[in-house]
């Protein structure tokens, strides 16, 4: 399997926060989703990607090249789309594009209409005048307009509603139709993974927690639920735990391996597959 | 780099060309203040904050880091772009002066001019690099008391030229004046373009 984006042991510190020895591929032709609560080191991750922070340590290879030795190749076939998009508010959509544009040897000025076109956006508008969800849906037609490979969004989804997000997400979907273009973005909306990332990885307090595909994550992990009473925790048990959460009503167990965790435990407790939130909120309490 | 360069331009042709009509407007109503011929130095000085200050107030270096560009094609883009429009401004000044009354602008007022402008943006550009283009940053304030204190020593230097030394008699000057800029502008290309390579987003 082509890996159009590695990660080997990436870290970068900053006064108070430190990302540590993020590990992670992505195969040309997937989405990976890459999740976490906020501050976790997501944009972090996102913007030594794309050279925007130096890294402490660790390799980044895009496209199978050094991300720094190749940056500007390597830039020629990315399309990134940052959190807030920036562009010059006074300006409208043909003026922008007309500034973009000449950077990009394989810009496609009839692509770029046409997706304008299908995102019902007004070109003579100015920036400053559109709506988040519009910004961001012209930063995505930007991107797509040179046709790259590597598409990059921080958090696209956030602020956005319901009906922007979800017609967000299937464009990302329809992207890698082709197999040869890959998604990678990132949020803490868990539903927006459930319903379009064929990887996740998620990054919790600036480590790597895990980056595998969903459904596996989806199959190994469980949430084990069950009275206070019956669990006494111990070394054996504390071995299996990846979350944790005691409330009045009882505790909650997260877990890669439920049958071990299970014979661990008295009877009476309940099993349950875990969805992706209960992976991130029960490992961020753990 | 073109593209860059064009950038500017084009993102400055409407204050540009404001500039341009009035100062024909005022020329052509026969307005003869000297301060006219120098008008277009200001210019210079005015379109290129113009230029920053959009970058500056829209965050846009993130931008064109993302785009296919090296970092140093980014820097070296803006000094072009300044010292292409400082030849504009230079240019327009000798010409306004050969139409609006009193004496014109001799080229060495011209060339003098150049190398103020250029002692100034090989000043000016590594700080911007350094600190981002805010006004109200510490360096900012230092350079403008710096510029405060050359235009003091120009007024006395002036005097002194004005006074009892001949000038024309010190040979090559000019000469050694734009080589020591030269180098001065190169030293600050090289810092401006280490800054900016350091800088984060």
């Amino acid at each position: 399997m082509e890996h159009i984006l590695e990660l080997a042991s990436v870290g970068k510190s900053f006064p108070g926060f430190t990302l540590k020895d993020v590990s992670f591929s992505l195969p040309r032709g997937y989405i990976m989703g890459l999740i976490g609560p906020n501050g976790a080191g997501k944009t972090t991750t996102i913007k030594l990607i794309m050279n925007l922070l130096r890294k402490s340590s660790g390799e980044i290879r895009v496209f199978g090249l050094d991300h720094i030795r190749n940056e500007v190749e390597i830039k020629s076939r990315i399309g990134f789309v940052y959190d807030t998009p920036i562009f010059y508010e006074h300006l409208n959509l043909l003026q922008m594009k007309k500034i973009i544009a000449p950077f990009y040897k394989t810009w496609d000025d009839r692509k770029f209409q046409s997706l304008i076109k299908n995102f019902d956006l007004p070109p003579q508008k100015k920036i400053k005048t559109l709506s988040r969800g519009m910004k961001m849906k012209y930063a995505l037609a930007l991107a797509l307009s040179h046709d790259a490979e590597l598409i990059i969004m921080d958090e696209p989804t956030s602020g956005l509603d319901p009906v922007f997000r979800r017609e967000l997400l299937d464009i990302l979907h329809e992207l890698i139709e082709d197999e040869q273009k890959s998604v990678l973005f990132s949020t803490h909306i868990t539903s927006d993974l459930e319903r379009v990332a064929d990887f996740v990885t998620f990054i919790n307090r600036g480590e790597l927690v895990f980056s595998a595909s969903k459904e596996e994550i989806l199959e190994n992990y469980r949430v084990i639920r069950a009275g206070k009473n019956k669990v006494r925790m111990d070394a054996g048990l504390s071995r299996h735990i990846r979350g944790f959460r005691e409330s009045e009503f009882g505790i909650e167990i997260l877990t890669n391996d439920a049958a071990a965790c299970k014979a661990l435990l008295s009877k009476g407790v309940v099993v349950e597959k875990a969805s992706l939130e209960d992976i991130v909120f029960l490992t961020g309490k753990a | 780099m073109i593209s860059l360069i064009r950038k500017d331009f084009y993102l400055l042709q409407r204050a540009m060309l404001i500039w341009i009509v009035a100062y024909i407007a005022f020329i052509a109503v026969n307005f003869s203040s000297p301060l006219l011929k120098i008008v277009p130095v200001f210019m210079v000085f005015f379109l290129l904050a113009s230029a920053l200050a959009m970058d500056d107030r829209n965050n846009l270096d993130p931008l064109y880091c993302s785009l296919p560009l090296k970092r140093s094609t980014i820097v070296i883009a803006r000094y072009v772009f300044s010292f292409l429009i400082m030849f504009a401004g230079l240019l327009l000044s000798w010409l306004a002066s050969h139409v609006v009354p009193g004496k014109p602008l001799s080229l060495r007022a011209i060339f003098a001019t150049f190398l103020g402008t250029a002692f100034f943006l090989a000043l000016f550009f590594p700080l911007n690099y350094r600190f981002g283009f805010r006004l109200e940053n510490e360096p900012f304030k230092i350079l403008g008391a710096l510029l405060a204190i050359a235009a003091v020593l120009f007024g006395l230097v002036t005097l002194i030229l004005r006074a009892d030394i001949d000038f024309s008699r010190i040979r090559y000057l000019e000469f050694y004046l734009a080589l020591i800029l030269a180098g001065m502008v190169s030293f600050s290309l090289l810092l401006s373009i280490a800054f900016f390579r350091r800088r984060e987003w």
